[in-house]
């Protein structure tokens, strides 16, 4: 019980005459510690990727897409859609990230509720019972256009790109699917093709022609073809979870190419948003062999081409996520501060160390020829150092659940690895003090001059 | 340790390393804040990035934005009302500015200010690659846009090719004039904390005139901590914490350095130095060991730029990251100087 | 030249209260070569603090040729001492990271004079205390007496009147203190008024006064040559 209080009132004693040097120690750690996890995160495979969010579809993963959606709510691509040139540049960068032969993509959303006019929809089915397709059961007064108000009917829907149709092996029993020739029209003007699920045959005749509304944006739409009974699709590509029936659906495409250059800009940008929403949709194979960290660059890459933001890799580790728009270089160099960050607050810590054994030898040297021993002496040493480094405990797990706000990546293992480093700092301090206490006796101490 | 025969006082190198890191720090920070700067501004389409949309609606006379500017520009400082117009090819805006928002490189002439694009005389900004079909009259340039004649007050633009060079911006009373009242519009405000109380005021000042439909909201429950982490400022974050991180490394060293000076203290307390004397001894040699470490900082970064494409350093970037070193050293001994005498 | 009235000075607060000096009297006059003695604890360096203007009384007068020294004046002080007094310590107080040269030039330094005189003065005084060839030397490199003769040459380069010495032997082997104790005897001869704080009765023997201080009080003053035994420091 002696010893203890010893150890503590020591402790105490010397914490209070350092507790500013400690507190800047504190405050160091805490900022290096952030940083350390961050670049090892990015270089390193620590484990903080969520494997669960990548999909296996044969032998190949796959990983979904996000255009964060934060940067379209502050504008950050609106230009892309109210001019001509902005408009053709999207899906130019869409048509770029998807055709890519290095990593075969493609978009696929299997519950994208499609929306009709009143009018439209009473056209559409004519006398027949649509209430089977309907998403919603009761219509809603609203706009249709920015000009137009009028009754809207939801409809359940999907979206896909050729893709997509391709690899689920979706066919049709009557028409024809999705093309690369039927994808490509003419003029912006021109109808869409779209694909009705199976329970529409009989009610719906291949050629039909409707005005559909997606996203707030209308397109007239032709009917190509109808799906063979129980086409379906894996939600998000998963191919794990329950699929979704197409037979109720009405399937829009994603990646409509146009080949006449217009200069009508409400026209266009209906497409362009379209592919903008495909790289939302967007999944991505990593092949084999392939690091993520280079298909983030290629990413990157193609994102400053056409001066949009880099399309994010859902499932990548909170370093790789964090700095997806940063160049190589950029990273690099912070890699470079970060470890003479890293070298400064080690460095910072042995000389206070060393500087308070210095300054209180003859002090230890009196415990040690009054029977001290020269473990309680180095222990209020080691707790000092335990108190110096536990605040960046806190602070980094802080730090990391703050940055998980989307649930982005599996943050219980980026705070193991914050402890994991927390614990190599206690050891090399602790191993530091031992070295310099080792050997050490009363008479070395007491003889020591200033 | 000796140097060309002299001694380096202890804790100088200490003090040195301290320096270079500092200084290197800055020099990365500064150039590459200046850079961001204009790839975010292009990317952005010369919006800050916390802008807003709005629209007016039910408006019944063209003149409606009298009033509100009138009032608007009377109250605040450093916002700005674009009005996107529809063009094929470049992307073209109506804008009204006060005081400074998002001002872009300029290459020739001068930006918008509040008289210039709320005036009466039309006038323009073309970006680098809108000039074809510019004129000169009278010692002053003009170009025809929409069927009206607008001075060229300025020509803005990037070395390499980005959105700015290809934008033109109009006064906001002709892009009105050449539209229609009742459209979209964006508010952009140079500080995000402006931007609720200045569009509420927008709102409430169309009250009886127009309808006006803005999105205000305060953000979308995001800890700031998650902001500042986010992939469009995590570099900033970055460099912020390695700065801050640097300078209490540098305190540290500092109250180091100065403990193996206090036998030099006690001499000069002898030798009967007045308190200044001793200030300014203390501050020679902690500017010289600073002095040398911005010089080698300096030379690493020459080094980088050198050697790495994405690193550009220019002349301002180096006096920049120079006054805030010896700004944060002054800060960090003065500091230390005084808690340290307080202390002995 | 000097005299003290009434000096008293304490340390510490409530219980942990000491007097190191309790009223004070004392006259010493212009040439004379001073030692003061006692017991650890009993005021000496305090005293000599005092006389030096590096520490404040609580009360009490102290009064340089017929003159108050003003200890509310950090400034007064500071110039009482830079041009009045020249102080050596126990353990030389000499800039490690200065040479020979440059720790002795530190008075006269911000005095206005050329670098030129500045070098005269110094090597003057390196030539007096004859170490001139250590001038490019660093305190590392000296032996203890070297050293010591570099921190009386630094105390005297200004040509003070008054020369104060705390302990100046203290750290020195006892052939090495006698050749000081030879240097401030020479000085003394010159006309500074020297006052050595010391416990050591060789070099308070070499003193033409000694005054003994016995719990801040002033217990005995007289001749040098005599020299009680029990005032030897254990």
């Amino acid at each position: 019980m002696r010893k203890i209080r010893f150890v503590l009132e020591e402790f105490f004693r010397s914490f209070h005459k350092s507790i500013f040097k400690n507190m800047l120690l504190m405050l160091m750690f805490s900022i290096s510690l952030v940083m350390g996890v961050l670049m090892c995160s990015y270089y390193l495979d620590m484990g903080d990727r969520y494997k669960d969010t990548t999909q296996h579809i044969g032998d190949s993963t796959w990983h979904s897409l996000n255009i964060v959606m934060a940067d379209y709510e502050s504008n950050h691509i609106s230009d892309s859609f109210t001019t001509v040139t902005g408009c053709r540049n999207m899906m130019n960068y869409y048509e770029e990230l998807s055709s890519s032969q290095e990593y075969p993509f493609f978009s696929l959303n299997d519950a994208q509720s499609v929306v009709m006019r009143d009018s439209d929809l009473m056209g559409f089915f004519g006398e027949k019972s649509y209430i089977n397709f309907l998403d919603e059961a009761e219509p809603v007064y609203t706009f249709y256009t920015e000009d137009e108000q009028c009754l809207m009917w939801w409809l359940k829907g999907a979206q896909i790109d050729l893709g997509a149709y391709q690899m689920f092996g979706l066919r049709t029993v009557e028409g024809e699917g999705f093309t690369e020739e039927n994808m490509v029209i003419q003029k912006a003007s021109d109808a869409i093709p779209i694909l009705l699920g199976n329970d529409y045959q009989g009610m719906i005749e291949v050629g039909t022609t409707v005005d559909i509304n997606c996203w707030g944006y209308v397109y007239p739409c032709r009917v190509t073809g109808i799906l063979e009974r129980g086409s379906s699709l894996p939600p998000f590509g998963k191919m794990d979870m329950a699929l979704t029936s197409l037979d109720s659906r009405i399937i829009l495409p994603h990646g409509i190419r146009v080949k006449e250059e217009t200069k009508n800009v409400d026209e266009i940008a209906r497409y362009a948003f379209n592919d903008y929403i495909a790289v939302e949709d967007g999944i991505v194979c990593l092949p084999d062999g392939v690091e993520l960290i280079d298909m983030i660059a290629a990413f990157r890459e193609v994102g400053d081409k056409y001066g949009l933001p880099p399309a994010q890799i859902v499932g990548t580790s909170v370093g790789m996520d964090l700095f997806r728009k940063e160049s190589d270089a950029s990273v690099r160099n912070l890699l470079i501060l970060t470890i003479t960050l890293l070298g400064f607050a080690f460095y910072g810590l042995f000389v206070t160390f060393y500087d308070k054994i210095q300054s209180n030898r003859r002090t230890y040297g009196i415990y040690l020829m009054n029977g001290c021993s020269l473990g309680m002496i180095l222990t209020p040493c080691l707790m000092e150092i335990a108190v110096i480094l536990i605040p960046s405990v806190f602070i980094g797990r802080y730090v990391f659940l703050s940055a998980d706000n989307m649930g982005s990546f599996p943050v219980d293992v980026t705070v193991r690895v914050v402890y994991f480093f927390v614990g190599i700092a206690f050891l090399a301090g602790a191993g530091f003090i031992t070295y310099l206490m080792r050997g050490v006796d009363a008479e070395h101490l007491m003889r020591q001059k200033d | 340790m000796k140097v060309a025969g002299k001694k380096i006082p202890r804790g100088t190198v200490l003090l040195f390393l301290s320096f270079t890191a500092i200084s290197l720090c800055l020099l990365l920070i500064v150039s590459a804040a200046r850079a961001e700067r204009i790839n975010d501004m292009s990317r952005n389409n010369m919006y800050t990035g916390h802008q807003k949309n709005f629209s007016v609606y039910n408006a019944e006379e063209e003149n409606v934005w009298e009033d509100v500017i009138e009032n608007l520009s009377a109250k605040y400082d450093d916002f700005a009302i674009y009005m996107p117009i529809q063009d094929p090819e470049i992307v073209v805006r109506g804008i009204c500015v006060k005081g400074s928002v998002e001002v872009p490189p300029m290459i020739e002439g001068k930006y918008f200010d509040f008289d210039a694009s709320w005036s009466g005389t039309p006038t323009v900004i073309l970006g680098k690659d809108c000039q074809k079909n510019i004129f000169e009259w009278n010692g002053k340039k003009y170009c025809t846009y929409g069927g009206i004649e607008f001075e060229v007050l300025g020509v803005m633009g990037t070395k390499e090719d980005s959105r700015i060079n290809h934008m033109m911006l109009l006064d906001l009373r002709s892009a009105v004039r050449m539209t229609n009242v009742n459209t979209s519009y964006v508010l952009d405000t140079k500080k995000e904390s402006d931007m609720i109380k200045i569009g509420q005021e927008l709102s409430g000042l169309f009250r009886y005139s127009a309808e006006v439909a803005i999105l205000l909201d305060k953000g979308d429950g995001v800890s700031p901590i998650a902001q500042l982490l986010s992939s469009g400022r995590i570099m900033d974050t970055m460099h912020v914490m390695i700065l801050i991180s640097f300078s209490l490394s540098s305190i540290l060293v500092t109250f180091i350095w100065l403990r193996f000076r206090r036998t030099l203290l006690y001499a000069w307390q002898l030798c009967g130095y007045k308190e200044y004397m001793k200030g300014l001894e203390t501050a020679k040699r902690y500017y010289l060991a600073a002095g040398f470490g911005f010089v080698a900082g300096l030379s690493l970064m020459t080094l980088f730029s050198l050697t790495v494409e994405d690193i550009q350093m220019k002349v301002m970037d180096i006096v920049q990251a120079f006054g805030m070193t010896v700004g944060l050293g002054t800060v960090i001994l003065l500091f230390c100087y005084m808690v340290d005498r307080r202390n002995t | 030249m000097i005299k003290l009235r009434d000096v008293t000075k304490t340390f510490g607060k409530k219980e942990a209260r000491v007097e190191a000096l309790r009223g004070i009297n004392l006259c010493i006059e212009e040439g004379e070569l001073v030692a003061i003695m006692g017991k650890s604890g009993s005021g000496k360096s305090t005293l000599l603090n005092i006389l030096g203007g590096m520490m404040s009384m609580d009360s009490g007068e102290y009064q340089y040729d017929g003159e108050l020294v003003n200890f509310t004046s950090q400034r007064e002080l500071t110039k009482f001492r830079r041009n009045e007094v020249g102080f050596v310590v126990q353990y030389f107080a000499l800039a490690d990271d200065l040479d020979i040269f440059q720790n002795v030039a530190l008075p006269l330094k911000y005095q206005g004079y050329s670098g030129k005189k500045i070098k005269e003065m110094v090597m003057e005084a390196l030539r007096e205390l004859e170490i001139e060839d250590k001038a490019k030397s660093y305190p590392s490199e000296l032996s203890g007496g070297q050293q010591q003769r570099a921190a009386i040459a630094r105390a005297v380069v200004k040509q003070p009147r008054l020369i104060l010495a705390d302990e100046p032997t203290g750290a020195l082997d006892e052939a090495t203190g006698e050749a000081v104790q030879e240097i401030f005897r020479k000085l003394n001869e010159s006309g500074k008024t020297i006052i050595i704080v010391t416990h050591d009765l060789k070099v308070a023997g070499h003193c033409e006064r000694i005054i003994h201080l016995k719990d801040g009080m002033i217990s005995d003053d007289g001749p040098g040559d005599v020299v009680r035994e029990e005032e030897v420091i254990v």
